[in-house]
């Protein structure tokens, strides 16, 4: 019965450690290992020279990257807040009415099928200063066409436009998920009480919800600091460096500029640094369980 | 037009004569001999579809097997450096298209194996480019060099920038064309131009990989200018923040936002060319392989409007364009068997038969030869092909050194903040040639730089 | 003052009101993309509102001779559907093994903290040690490999959202059932699973899309054979020219199978969650 026991625990942990062991340990180690290398390649064969922390401590030097981290900042707090709130709205309201909620949300659903790069291609379409559809909703409105995607003070919104549009469906999804999964009785007896909506809502439907957003807010921070795709595609960076992040930085060094020892300290960097959020997001959702 | 047509018709008869000495190229390809089968590793683009229907003639007339593996651009340089990374044996790829921006890489690093040492017999055919010798290496001097040098590829597409103009627009102002010189280009701009409606000259103003630095470089080479003081000698002493350059930049931003777009820190090479074919443009400086484009009226409407010539001078007669060529290359990892079969394949794609047939596919032929009499046989279909002949002898090379691909970022980063405004032309040379210099210093070449612009 | 009835109506009206405000916006940007994959190219740069319809994009992406779509679109099926398996199939086992069998805290904490890691790691930093190990196995190029990356890509969110459903399993009934006489796998089995089921469905839905648009590690570890549709979509953005209109096509008939999972699976999901599985 021990036995048994003792073999289930780890046949049931085994197939995880297995895909970590072999397909995630290896290419992290090997990209920590790079970051304190210089990689060069003569007569076919690969010389690396241990530089020790030469590569992190160029990083702060780096004109790209310390813009480019501040400009993650700013896009990440940014896009993700407004999608929080977006999406909340949005899955509170499918939540509270009675027909049409499958039609909504298969609508909801539709941005986050659709690959990043076309995203990417189609969005600068959109966006053209001479042709595109937005500039000639502005010119019908009256309005001056702008220069979205070229200007540095509309650069960034644009992204940040692009990147709600596309991610606010999925805070959407979880947050529904979250918000169908409140006990039904706390509500009747607000209800009963005579609560009104909004002290409902900030009394009652945010503090139970505040694991889910963590989590949530978790996720999105991730992949709003690696964004890329769409980046690529509608700036590539620029002007000058008003939507230069970290992802185009680490792609650049890493591929384009061959300079994979500088490459992987900047993605262990950042690594790091979004550990840190983490980690205290988590410890924020544990003293919000401990309370709730 | 009835004139264009009927002349047309007059020459259908020499284009039926080159198609003639297209198919005796099945007679001569049999030279080539049996081999194994090989995979050629490629991005799609607008001339990928004629280079396959060449290899498929290739298999028809050799029944050597001839494969594909085509990548979106982004994806090539990284497969193409995983597969040649691999030890002895085991490399994937027998022909490489390896772009001009990571020729010196490849050389550099050794990756590649010299024709000649697989087949001593070939050489560089007459009619057929040495693209600045960027197909010649040699790997003791580490430098392009045809007579030290050995012979490493074959060029597939000879791409390199012209002038694509409306040439319709010259002729409604009364103006000669092609444009001679930059001074003649600007009048022309000014008398095109009608914002927003019309730009009379557009720039990649855009921060890429590259855009700005590729669309700058022949501004500043046909103005005297240069990024070091004399690369191909060995003295890197940085020389982009000279007198000439601070001319080429002023008449590249002047040009580029009196006289273009609204918006010319985004324009990128796609963007350019679709200004062109929109219409909306009256000169832009793009490489030989937009050109499809241009006459196909589900993507112009600028058809039988736009002209392209050599790239024009600068204010002491200098001219250049800046290759962006792709070379066909053959790993040093791979067995002999498949060495042999790829250096055949490339020894018949650069014969005179070969490009003959590769016109008649709609390919873009590397040979001057092939592209002259095409351009005489059919002036109005070719006309963009004796322009791009003409431009192969002015060719330069973005850089040479391996680790060029770190210059570029620097040099997109002032250009793009130059052409918005955002700093002057002199504080952009100046930043550039001291970031270049600090570079260069770091990367161990000897390196200085001149006196700060005023 | 309203009655009660009255304020009911308002509040669906607002509701509704600001539901198909949300929906123009969001489906403004898609018709646009699936209304180009009917333009020409021309008609697509300068945004031509009135345009004579074409298939010729259509075309040129199922039938033209070098067309390799529905190959394309065959290997994300069978990528995006086996990852999908293997990746919420490996998540559900270590979840409930690590929340059940009593692991060493710090154990369970480092598996966590690195799957955390793991998914910051930029996708295309790690390719290269993945492909010069396949090569070294023989799988390089393979569907098999690709799944395989898929599934290690996706295991951290996957792992992390089974953990939380887990814990809404009530223990009791796991313990009763090994009192019973139950074998851990039959507990497994016979009592967590059936109660998770609607967790894994949630979760299956978010790692299928995921996988369904995985471009950073397809882009370079496939081949002609075996690349996947976000590569070949990719394909049409060709360095002087991109074609925008069968871009749009591609990206257009690639949505259609996670838009019908999406109507299968949420019914799923909304039961699933109604558990209070996020939490």
């Amino acid at each position: 019965m021990k036995d048994n026991q003792q073999l289930w625990r780890w046949t049931s942990l085994a197939p995880l450690l297995l895909f970590f062991g072999a397909l995630a340990l290896l290419p992290v180690a090997n990209i920590l290992y790079m970051s304190f290398h210089t990689v060069q390649w003569a007569e076919g064969v690969s010389t690396w020279t241990p530089v020790g922390l030469e590569n992190y401590e160029r990083l702060p030097k780096d004109a790209f990257f310390s813009i480019g981290v501040w400009n993650t900042i700013v896009f990440s707090v940014t896009s993700v807040a407004i999608q929080m709130v977006l999406g909340f709205l949005l899955a509170l309201a499918v939540v509270r009415i009675k027909w049409g909620s499958t039609f909504y949300k298969t609508i909801f659903i539709l941005p986050i099928l659709i690959p990043g790069i076309v995203i990417g291609a189609i969005w600068k379409l959109m966006l053209d200063f001479d042709f595109g559809v937005l500039n000639q909703i502005n010119i019908w409105l009256g309005l001056q066409p702008l220069d979205w995607t070229g200007s540095v003070k509309l650069a960034m919104p644009a992204i940040i436009i692009v990147d709600v549009w596309h991610w606010t469906p999925f805070v959407f999804l979880l947050m529904l998920a979250g918000l169908q999964g409140l006990p039904e009785d706390v509500f009747e007896a607000a209800k009963v009480d005579g609560t009104g909506p909004f002290r409902e809502l900030f009394k009652i439907t945010l503090p139970l919800m505040l694991p889910t957003i963590l989590v949530t807010l978790m996720f999105r921070i991730i992949l709003a600091f690696k964004v890329f795709d769409e980046i690529f595609l509608l700036t590539g960076g620029g002007p000058g460096t008003a939507t230069e992040v970290i992802a185009f930085s680490i792609f650049r060094t890493f591929f384009f500029e061959n300079r994979v020892g500088l490459g992987s300290a900047m993605s262990f960097a950042v690594i790091f640094a979004v550990a840190l959020l983490v980690v205290i997001s988590l410890a924020a959702q544990r003293y919000a369980q401990s309370k709730g | 037009m009835t004139q264009l047509k009927s002349t047309k018709s007059l020459l259908t008869g020499a284009v039926a004569a080159l198609a003639l000495a297209a198919s005796s190229a099945a007679a001569y390809a049999a030279d080539v001999g049996k081999h194994v089968p090989i995979t050629v590793v490629i991005n799609q683009s607008p001339w990928y579809g004629p280079f396959e229907a060449l290899a498929e003639y290739y298999e028809e007339t050799t029944g050597n097997e001839v494969n594909f593996d085509v990548n979106p651009f982004p994806a090539l340089l990284e497969k193409q450096r995983n597969s040649v990374r691999a030890s002895a044996g085991d490399g994937e790829f027998d022909i490489l298209a390896t772009n001009a921006i990571w020729i010196p890489e490849f050389y550099h690093a050794g990756y590649l194996e010299a024709l000649t040492d697989i087949d001593p017999s070939i050489t560089l055919k007459e009619g057929v480019p040495a693209l600045s010798e960027t197909v010649y290496w040699d790997a003791e001097g580490k430098i392009n060099s045809a007579e030290s040098g050995k012979l490493m590829g074959i060029p597939l597409i000879a791409n390199v920038q012209v002038l694509y103009y409306r040439a319709d627009l010259y002729e409604e102002h009364g103006l000669e064309h092609p444009p001679q010189t930059w001074e003649d280009v600007k009048v022309a701009a000014e008398a095109f131009h009608d914002s927003p409606s019309f730009y009379g000259i557009g720039h990649q103003g855009n921060r890429g990989a590259p855009d700005a630095s590729f669309n700058f470089l022949p501004f500043l080479r046909s103005h005297g200018g240069s990024i070091f003081a004399d690369e191909p000698g060995g003295d890197y002493s940085v020389t982009i923040n000279s007198p000439e350059a601070l001319a080429a930049l002023n008449y590249w931003t002047d040009t580029g936002t009196r006289l273009g777009p609204n918006n010319p820190g985004s324009i990128s090479q796609g963007k350019l060319i679709q200004l062109m074919t929109t219409g909306k443009v009256g000169h832009a400086v793009l490489v030989a392989a937009a050109w499809t484009q241009m006459d196909n009226p589900d993507k112009s409407v600028v058809v039988g409007k736009v002209n392209t010539a050599v790239l024009p001078k600068g204010p002491d007669g200098d001219q250049s364009t800046t290759l962006a060529h792709f070379i066909g290359h053959v790993p040093a990892n791979i067995p002999d068997d498949r060495k042999a079969a790829a250096a055949a394949f490339l020894n018949w794609f650069q014969t005179k038969e070969a490009q003959d047939k590769y016109m008649e596919l709609g390919g873009i032929s590397i040979r001057t030869d092939t592209l002259a009499e095409y351009g005489e046989s059919d002036p109005v279909t070719y006309r963009w092909a004796k322009p791009l002949a003409d431009s192969l002898g002015v060719t330069d090379i973005f850089y040479s050194i391996p680790q060029g691909s770190q210059i570029v970022p620097i040099l997109e980063l002032y250009l793009n903040k130059a052409i918005i405004g955002e700093i002057s032309n002199e504080e952009a040379l100046n930043s550039a040639a001291a970031d270049i210099e600090a570079l260069m210093n770091e990367l161990g070449y000897p390196t200085g730089r001149l006196p700060d612009l005023q | 003052m309203l009655t009660i009835k009255a304020q009911k109506r308002l509040g669906g009206f607002i509701r509704h009101s600001w539901l198909m405000l949300s929906v123009f916006a969001i489906l403004f940007p898609f018709l646009w993309i699936a209304l180009s994959g009917f333009k020409r190219e021309i008609d697509i740069a300068m945004s031509r509102i009135s345009f004579a319809p074409v298939w010729s994009n259509y075309e040129e992406l199922l039938f033209s001779k070098s067309s390799t779509y529905l190959t394309n679109f065959l290997n994300s099926v069978i990528v995006s559907f086996s990852a999908t398996v293997l990746c919420v199939g490996i998540a559900t086992l270590a979840a409930h093994s690590l929340r059940r069998h009593k692991w060493p805290i710090f154990a369970v904490s480092a598996i966590l903290i690195f799957s955390m890691i793991f998914n910051m790691t930029p996708a295309m930093t790690l390719v290269g040690a993945w492909h010069s190990l396949f090569v070294k196995v023989g799988i390089n190029n393979t569907l098999f490999a690709l799944i395989l990356v898929n599934v290690v890509l996706l295991l951290p969110m996957a792992l992390w959202l089974m953990m939380t459903f887990m814990r809404d399993v009530p223990e009791e009934l796991e313990e009763a059932a090994a009192i019973d006489g139950c074998t851990p796998a039959e507990i497994f089995r016979k009592i967590v699973l059936p109660l998770v089921v609607p967790g894994m469905m949630a979760t299956s839905v978010i790692v299928f899309v995921f996988s369904w648009n995985e471009f950073q590690a397809a882009l370079t570890l496939t081949t002609k054979a075996t690349q996947t549709v976000p590569v070949a979509i990719a394909k049409f953005a060709q360095e002087y020219e991109v074609k925008h209109g069968a871009m749009a096509a591609a990206a257009t008939l690639s949505t259609i199978p996670a838009v019908m999972l999406m109507l299968v699976a949420t019914r799923y999901i909304v039961s699933g969650l109604t558990n209070g599985a996020i939490k």
